[in-house]
């Protein structure tokens, strides 16, 4: 975990006039809550997934998750899975309502 | 759709922040985040613009969006297109918060690294009365909070550590794996049939940045001399320290402006940039062309590398590469983009017959089999490069 502060330092904003794309303002933050969220939910099953492998792999509790390298077909089933997960919370963005 | 390298992959040295677990999985959904916007969404916006926002626009205006200002008021109505430029502005400020948290960490024990790769004469040559351009310290560029010369941070490594480790994930990997894909490109086309031979006895990279594209010159060149300027001394402490620790000795950062470095005239076989000249301002832009000129011997290149100019292209496409100029940051890319630079470079110290233009894009990298990226409109890791022989 990253102490408080300093996510507070890594959050500043860049200067200017932050363009609003939505014309709700409220609308604007959700997509950023909204692509927040998604990137979370990948880092969890990452490690979900990376805890499972080791698990697997050492029949132990104890790997060192932090120095686990995926092999090529490990990391081609975690990219496939990043494409899933995109295509699960972004589907209103790739399914057009209009006939 | 084509798939970055995963980040444990990417190209690691002494003073790189250390990503955790947690850290590399985000890096690695925002790379992914980054390619599904261009491979996935970009489709559905062109779509969406055809079918819906073009037929508006032509029952409003009498006729189909003629100029890039058109297809931007007819884009400005349709959805999925606030959608879109809404994720890629969030994906921009999340990355740079990413980027921040993991350098923030491990502040210390990085400027710890950087100030021993970097102690004695093996340092950057810093200028303690340089005073930087205006135009750099006018804004935050490209989003990047603190602005490039990064003269109000909490720390010196914070700005070039940041973009190290994060320009990665913000090009969706496009670069390859040292993220240095436009050294490689330039590199590729001297060493191609197309290029005149080169044996350069001094390469000076303008607007080096820590070093990405500079290196892979650095390295096809062990003889030469490649002088790295640039403006931002934490990049330059940063880029010199970079270098030291992947064992490139022939390259040498000073702080200067790029417009004015106090190199000797006539000293250069080749001058470049790479992805800078939209950093500058309208009277920069020329002013680094007269020093390009004025640094080149006879025989000498001077390349610059930017993406394509707007210049026949559909206005779609234009708004598109647009982008950057109206949402990210960048002042000056709309004008670079719609200057003529041959006509410029041969205004600015070289005859018309000596000036070239060239697409070029990073060769294949074998980290992962590279499937040709989707267009990501100002990010792909192909390049317009206008250039100049000396004769």
């Amino acid at each position: 975990m990253i102490d408080t502060d300093l996510i507070a330092i890594a959050s500043r904003p860049a200067r200017g006039r932050r363009p609003q794309f939505c014309e709700d303002p409220l609308t604007e933050q959700l997509f950023g809550i909204a692509l927040g969220l998604a990137t979370e939910l990948a880092v969890s099953r990452q490690r979900l997934t990376t805890l499972e492998r080791a698990l697997i792999a050492r029949g132990v509790l104890d790997e060192d998750i932090e120095h686990h390298q995926a092999d090529a077909a490990q990391s081609a089933a975690d990219s496939a899975a990043l494409e899933e997960l995109m295509a699960r919370v972004f589907r209103p963005l790739i399914q057009d309502p209009r006939p | 759709m084509s798939k970055p390298a995963p980040y444990c992959e990417i190209g690691t040295h002494a003073v790189m922040p250390r990503a955790n677990h947690d850290e590399r999985a985000r890096f690695d959904a925002i790379a992914h985040a980054a390619r599904f916007l261009a491979g996935r969404v970009v489709p559905a916006v062109e779509g969406a613009y055809r079918k819906c926002a073009v037929p508006a626009f032509r029952a409003a205006q009498g006729h189909e969006p003629a100029s890039r200002r058109e297809a931007f008021a007819a884009l400005e109505g349709e959805p999925s297109w606030a959608a879109w430029s809404s994720l890629r502005r969030h994906l921009m400020e999340m990355r740079q918060q990413a980027g921040r948290a993991l350098v923030l960490r491990q502040a210390d024990e990085i400027m710890r690294r950087v100030d021993e790769l970097c102690a004695g004469a093996s340092g950057p040559r810093l200028d303690p009365d340089f005073v930087p351009p205006r135009y750099l310290g006018a804004l935050d560029q490209h989003c990047m909070p603190g602005g490039y010369l990064a003269d109000s941070e909490p720390c010196d490594i914070l700005a070039p550590a940041n973009y190290d480790a994060g320009i990665y994930a913000t090009t969706g990997g496009a670069g390859g794996r040292w993220s240095d894909g436009a050294g490689r490109a330039i590199v590729a086309w001297l060493d191609g049939g197309d290029a005149p031979a080169l044996h350069p006895r001094r390469i000076v990279d303008l607007g080096c940045g820590i070093g990405h594209n500079t290196l892979p010159l650095a390295r096809r060149f062990p003889d030469a001399e490649v002088i790295a300027i640039d403006a931002a001394a934490p990049m330059l402490r940063y880029g010199q320290a970079r270098a030291a620790s992947l064992g490139v000795r022939n390259v040498h950062f000073v702080q200067a402006d790029a417009a004015r470095t106090t190199l000797e005239p006539g000293s250069a076989d080749l001058v470049l940039t790479t992805m800078v000249l939209h950093e500058t301002s309208r009277e920069a832009v020329p002013a680094i062309f007269r020093e390009c000129a004025r640094l080149l011997r006879p025989g000498g290149v001077t390349l610059h590398l930017e993406q394509p100019p707007f210049r026949g292209l559909s206005p779609f496409e234009q708004a598109m590469r647009d982008w950057d100029g109206r949402y990210n940051g960048e002042p000056f890319w709309t004008g670079l983009h719609e200057t003529d630079l041959p006509t410029l470079l041969a205004s600015c110290g070289f005859a018309a017959e000596e000036v070239f233009e060239l697409a070029v894009a990073a060769p294949a990298e074998g980290v992962q089999p590279e499937e040709p990226m989707a267009e990501d409109y100002g990010r792909a890791a192909r390049w317009y490069v206008v250039g100049a022989r000396r004769s």
